[in-house]
């Protein structure tokens, strides 16, 4: 029962290793976000006026798709616990596509800060924006490969109802790289 | 495992529904009337708050740390707390 244990566990569900490699990107990424709220109080102005600049019904769009990624990824975990490995691997398939559908928005919008001549030394708000979304993007990137890796072994029968902790540690690692994503979207795009 | 499907609907139907507030809340031209007779700070704040719910949910949901006890339980509480909280010091303060 992968939503409702009622037996609490001493450790997060997984490999214990991956979850002090995501406590270590949460660290990264909480400095980044501190780091950018901070320098905002001394450049307001400019903040505001180029937060502007950037297009949040993309980062809506980006948001949906990760949040429904994820979804995905969660409904796959509770179909390989029914042994149902088909079921498993095509809600893999959707939350790769969710993935895949991230990257290509983001990359629109790489494209057309570029074609605008927009690069990290354009300000300091430009150079916090693509350093901070780059480096989620990276995050993604790898993301979507273990999805991949995932749903080929799930394809090969590789875990079964009793036997999944692969799945569900690649499962976590995504959830993180979404749930830093919604810290991202209203810092970056919203918030004034 | 329905019920687990039907939880897994409800979490992500309340994530995307505060997103699109989220995102609402940033169309001045769509909500003008209602930002423009709030104080900036208070939709900061609501923004800031909606975020901690939504991360706490992937957390408790999605990584199904609400069947965990002790330090990690906590982890990405502590997390979401502590970032929010700087975050919070440098738009207020």
């Amino acid at each position: 029962m992968y939503l409702q244990e009622t037996i609490k566990t001493k450790y997060p569900p997984g490999d214990l290793a991956l979850w002090i490699f995501i406590c270590a990107e949460l660290l990264v990424f909480g400095v980044f976000f501190a780091a950018y709220a901070f320098t905002r109080t001394s450049n307001i102005e400019l903040f505001n006026q180029y937060q502007a600049t950037l297009n949040a019904d993309l980062a809506l769009l980006n948001t949906i798709a990760l949040l429904t990624s994820s979804y995905f990824v969660v409904s796959a975990i509770i179909a390989i616990k029914e042994n149902q490995q088909q079921k498993s691997t095509r809600f893999l398939l959707l939350a790769i596509l969710g993935g895949i559908t991230f990257l290509a928005l983001k990359m629109t919008e790489y494209s057309h800060h570029m074609s605008e001549g927009i690069n990290l030394t354009t300000n300091l708000f430009y150079m916090f924006y693509l350093s901070l979304t780059f480096f989620h993007f990276m995050h993604v990137i790898l993301g979507v490969m273990i999805l991949i890796v995932l749903w080929v072994n799930t394809r090969k029968g590789a875990y079964t109802a009793t036997e999944h902790t692969g799945l569900v540690s690649g499962g976590a690692y995504w959830h993180m790289v979404d749930l830093v994503w919604l810290i991202l979207f209203p810092l970056i795009y919203i918030m004034r | 495992m329905e019920k687990c499907y039907r939880i897994n609907n409800i979490i992500f139907t309340t994530l995307i529904s505060l997103t699109l507030f989220t995102w609402l809340m940033g169309q001045t031209e769509l909500v003008g009337d209602i930002t423009e007779k709030l104080d900036v700070k208070v939709i900061f704040i609501i923004l800031l708050t909606i975020a901690v719910i939504k991360v706490q949910l992937i957390g408790d949901y999605f990584m199904h740390l609400n069947s965990v006890k002790g330090f990690w339980r906590w982890i990405i509480t502590l997390w979401v707390t502590l970032t929010s909280g700087f975050i919070a010091i440098a738009f207020l303060f």
